[in-house]
């Protein structure tokens, strides 16, 4: 068995593949959690995104080398999270959804923004979202959901 | 088929890479794009690869009376975040890329690279920031202008890791950064323009234009005399060698360089 480890949604895995595989295919091909999107494969998309150590990454362009001893999160758990699920309202009630293939990298996004302590402005939400693209809603409804999170957005009534 | 190294250790790295061609994997923003395969294939590396991207020992920012000492590893995240270094470094390496990227790319990456459009290349070239490079026999201190030799090329011998960039402390005046591209965020430069004014006066830096960086210490000597705009623009025009890509015409790119010296040289008055 491998010597080098990493965890999965709080699960403990060895690493048994070659080390330049992409966090991206074991995540969807050796691991079938279908959730993280695979779109551009360069970088440019976003639909990869996932959590690793509680930071944003694209894994499409991470070797499992740089996730030894690592914590990586993907959308099927992170959506059992409080967080998301406001995230997930305040897309709904926005209208920030489509054909929803950018939508969970997108929410990744916004939680990275959310916790990063920054002001909810229209600037900072467009920085902080430019590495993921949309090819349905034309981002405005996006805007605005994430905007709506700084007053009671989100929020259960 | 390739091997994967994985060091426990620089010592570990440096002694490997003295006994076998290997090519260093940092963040991999640039390497796994150049290594693309189909979805769960092999990644398509060039040679056997060793992995650097968690080694603490190149994972440093610390200072001294006159510098700052950057290690390869930091990210442009930890750059972007560390409140030692001066706001016009981390301006640049902020508008660098997106959230994401900036979390996995390095400094050393970015600089080993050695693309045209490096956006962190002007901003190094500007203060005359110097690599670190080592191996493990050896260890070299060449000036940035000196280890950039060419389009993705530059002076490190296959047995070295750069190790670290020392970016002198300046006196900084005045800035002026422009990163021009076809949107704001996440897009190779067309033109990345970078002036400085320090305690010895103006320095340019112009980057995505030639193959390398531009500056010439001649023609900031001619702005810092207050010589004629006229003869600084021509002055640059001629060192523009740039041609028609597909980011941008070398009309456009001249343009541009022309009308931010303009506004410096108009600031400055
Ligand atoms: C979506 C996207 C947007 C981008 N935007 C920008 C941008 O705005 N501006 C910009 O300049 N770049 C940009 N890049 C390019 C890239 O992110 C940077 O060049 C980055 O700094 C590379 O660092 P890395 O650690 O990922 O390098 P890697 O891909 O790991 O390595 C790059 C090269 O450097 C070598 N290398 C790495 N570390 C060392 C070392 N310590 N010693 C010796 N050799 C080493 C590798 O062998 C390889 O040849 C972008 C990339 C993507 C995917
Ligand atoms: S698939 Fe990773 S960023 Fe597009
Ligand atoms: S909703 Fe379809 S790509 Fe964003």
């Amino acid at each position: 068995m491998s010597e080098y480890q990493f965890v999965l949604n709080g699960e403990k895995r060895f690493i048994d593949c070659e080390l330049s595989r992409r966090l991206l295919d074991v995540i969807r091909i050796d691991e079938g959690l279908t959730g993280t999107k695979e779109g551009c494969q360069e970088g440019e998309c976003g639909a990869c995104l996932v959590f690793i150590d509680d930071e944003i990454f694209n894994s499409c362009l991470v070797p499992m080398s740089n996730v030894v001893g690592k914590s990586v999160v993907t959308i099927e758990a992170y959506a059992k999270t409080e967080e998301y699920q406001r995230i997930e309202r305040a897309f709904l009630e926005a209208g920030a959804v489509q054909c929803g293939y950018c939508t969970p990298g997108m929410v990744m996004a916004v939680s990275s923004l959310l916790r990063s302590g920054k002001p909810l402005d229209e600037d900072a939400v467009r920085m902080g979202l430019s590495g993921n693209l949309c090819r349905c809603t034309g981002y405005q409804t996006i805007f605005e959901a994430v905007c709506s999170l700084k007053e009671s957005g989100g929020q259960d009534v | 088929m390739y091997k994967n190294y994985r060091p426990n250790n620089l010592k570990e790295a440096l002694d490997w890479m003295a006994e076998h061609k290997l090519i260093p994997v940092a963040g991999g923003t640039d390497l796994m794009i150049r290594a693309r395969n189909w979805q769960g294939a092999s990644r398509a590396m060039k040679g056997d690869v060793i992995y650097i991207q968690h080694l603490d020992e190149l994972r440093f920012i610390t200072e001294t009376e006159t510098d700052y000492h950057i290690g390869a590893g930091v990210t442009q995240a930890q750059f972007c975040q560390c409140d030692m270094l001066p706001d016009y470094a981390r301006e640049v390496v902020g508008q660098m890329a997106t959230p994401a990227i900036r979390n996995a790319a390095t400094i050393g990456g970015n600089i080993a690279n050695a693309a045209s459009v490096a956006d962190l290349l002007p901003l190094l070239y500007a203060a005359d920031a110097k690599i670190v490079l080592r191996s493990r026999d050896s260890r070299r201190v060449l000036p940035i202008q000196s280890f950039e030799i060419g389009k993705y090329k530059t002076a490190r011998r296959a047995d070295e890791l750069i190790f670290e960039v020392i970016l002198p402390k300046l006196e900084i005046r005045r800035t002026l950064y422009k990163k021009m591209g076809q949107r704001r965020a996440s897009i190779l430069s067309k033109v990345s323009f970078m002036a400085l004014e320090a305690e010895d006066g103006t320095r340019i830096a112009i980057g995505a234009v030639n193959d390398t960086v531009v500056r010439s210490k001649e023609l900031e000597k001619r702005i810092n005399e207050g010589g004629g705009v006229k003869s600084v623009l021509d002055g640059y025009k001629a060192l523009l060698h740039g041609s028609d890509d597909k980011r941008s015409t070398k009309r456009y790119r001249e343009r541009v360089v022309i009308n931010l010296l303009m506004k410096w040289m108009e600031e400055k008055r």
